[in-house]
């Protein structure tokens, strides 16, 4: 016979469940676990990759995400602008989120000033324009006519970035670190019609969605979640907010796990009734 | 006749896209180009209306003094203070309108998103019970993917990750695919009867 007691444990107050989920978020992020995390292919790929781009290869990331993707989309961007600028390429940036613009240059001023970048030559940053996968037809031609002005107003036209890459398919590889559903077009448009390799960033729930394109090799690589920007941060040899967001990560799935199970614990002593009266009424 | 040639017009336009992704020719790539420009003229125009719908409903539900109508004026004063910041005083990277937006704006988007973790918990915790042989093959799926993809669960047992991935990248992903593969179907039929001006809905009928 099975203790009633068990029962009180489906009866679990949601406030106590909130308590414990904030606490298992904040308590490894103050006091680090430092887990051990292994690097897995579809990372490594993307790395080696860009490692593998002979100099003077003009890459593009697209930060394709708003602030309520920070959390795992900033960490994969400040990683990969990071590999890009330690090897020199020259990078360009646009969104198609209106609110990104700004994020993506904060981004982009820190690390030029860390590898010493020049803006306009090194890397540019176009910003956001509306029309998603109108706006990428379009650049398969030019970059200055759908972008005559970038972020910072400056005009495109004669900045010496685009001498060498005048439009989206003198690209010689593509990033695009997304939230939504923009990476479509960049498979259907930039890799299919435009022919540029692609990888990708996307946040976790977005991870089985995409990996039918990994299978077959349309995608040359694909961050998936804060995991996937703390493989990266490993790869370029800096940890950052991903590396520490792993602990919390790891301590809140167990937490989840074990309120899953103490869930199923409540209903065992009325599951053992139920087959015993079966058993007594055959 | 004004539907039949707004019909044609469309037909005309997708047929000259359909061109310039097969036959990469000067012409129908430099057509393409004209074409996608007016979409991104268009597309910027709809955020303008975006903005003054917003602004005309939001107006009458205060001067109707509807139910929580404090908020509408909360919301038009603060869109009304971002657009007039950003476009008459400066947008550059130190000006106000960037220190609002990163300060204000960033952190309550991001506050919101956060808040799913606390929901999800609890829904995991009130929803994932073991009642039919669906929900407990469902159930454990769930739980060795949660292990599997975080580096704790290598620690507990080196094969956790290598099942989670397996998880993921056969059962899973036959699903998605059957998913992907019926909507680029759907979506290559809604794309023909458009084209074909079988499709009528855009036109508001």
């Amino acid at each position: 016979m099975m203790p009633q007691w068990l029962e009180m444990f489906g009866r679990i107050d949601r406030r106590i469940i909130y308590l414990a989920i904030a606490a298992a978020v904040a308590l490894p992020l103050i006091f680090p676990l430092n887990l051990p995390l292994a690097i897995t292919k579809n990372s490594q790929s993307i790395f080696d990759r860009i490692e593998a781009l002979p100099e003077s290869s003009s890459v593009l990331i697209a930060f394709d995400f708003d602030p309520t993707s920070i959390p795992e989309c900033q960490p994969m961007a400040i990683a990969l602008v990071r590999h890009v600028m330690k090897r020199g390429l020259p990078l360009i940036v646009y969104t198609n989120y209106p609110e990104t613009g700004p994020i993506a240059d904060r981004i982009l001023e820190n690390l030029a000033k860390e590898y010493n970048r020049t803006y306009g030559t090194d890397y540019v940053n176009l910003g956001f324009k509306p029309g998603n996968d109108a706006l990428l037809l379009s650049l398969g031609s030019s970059w200055t006519a759908p972008f005559p002005n970038d972020q910072r107003g400056q005009v495109t036209a004669g900045m010496p970035i685009f001498q060498h890459c005048p439009n989206y398919r003198a690209l010689s590889y593509m990033v695009d670190i997304a939230h939504g559903a923009t990476v479509d077009f960049y498979i259907t448009i930039g890799l299919a019609q435009f022919g540029v390799p692609l990888g990708v960033g996307v946040t976790a729930v977005n991870v089985p969605q995409y990996e039918a394109y990994m299978q077959t090799n349309q995608l040359t690589g694909m961050l998936g979640g804060l995991k996937g920007a703390a493989e990266y941060e490993k790869l370029v040899g800096k940890d950052g907010k991903a590396t520490r967001g792993m602990d919390a990560q790891s301590v809140a799935h167990i937490v989840i796990i074990i309120l899953i199970l103490l869930g199923n614990l409540s209903i065992l002593p009325k599951w053992l009734q139920k087959r015993k009266s079966r058993a007594e009424g055959r | 006749m004004k539907n039949n040639l707004a019909i044609l017009l469309c037909g005309l336009c997708g047929l000259v896209i359909i061109a310039a992704f097969f036959l990469n020719s000067p012409v129908t790539t430099r057509m393409q180009d004209v074409l996608t420009e007016w979409v991104i003229v268009l597309a910027g125009f709809s955020y303008l209306m975006g903005g003054f719908s917003i602004l005309i409903s939001h107006s009458m539900r205060i001067s109707r003094r509807a139910e929580s109508w404090f908020y509408s004026l909360v919301l038009i004063s603060c869109l009304v203070g971002m657009a007039s910041l950003g476009i008459f005083v400066d947008n550059g990277p130190n000006s106000l309108f960037q220190w609002l937006f990163a300060n204000v704006q960033n952190p309550m988007q991001a506050t919101m998103f956060s808040l799913l973790a606390f929901y999800v918990t609890s829904a995991s915790y009130r929803a994932f019970r073991v009642k039919t042989w669906l929900a407990t093959l469902l159930l454990i799926s769930a739980l060795l993917v949660m292990i599997g993809k975080v580096p704790i669960g290598e620690i507990i047992w080196s094969k956790f990750p290598i099942i989670a991935q397996w998880i993921l990248t056969v059962p899973s992903l036959a699903a998605q695919r059957a998913l992907l593969v019926g909507s680029a179907l759907g979506l290559i039929a809604t794309g023909l009867k458009t084209l074909l001006g079988i499709e009528r809905s855009w036109l508001g009928r």
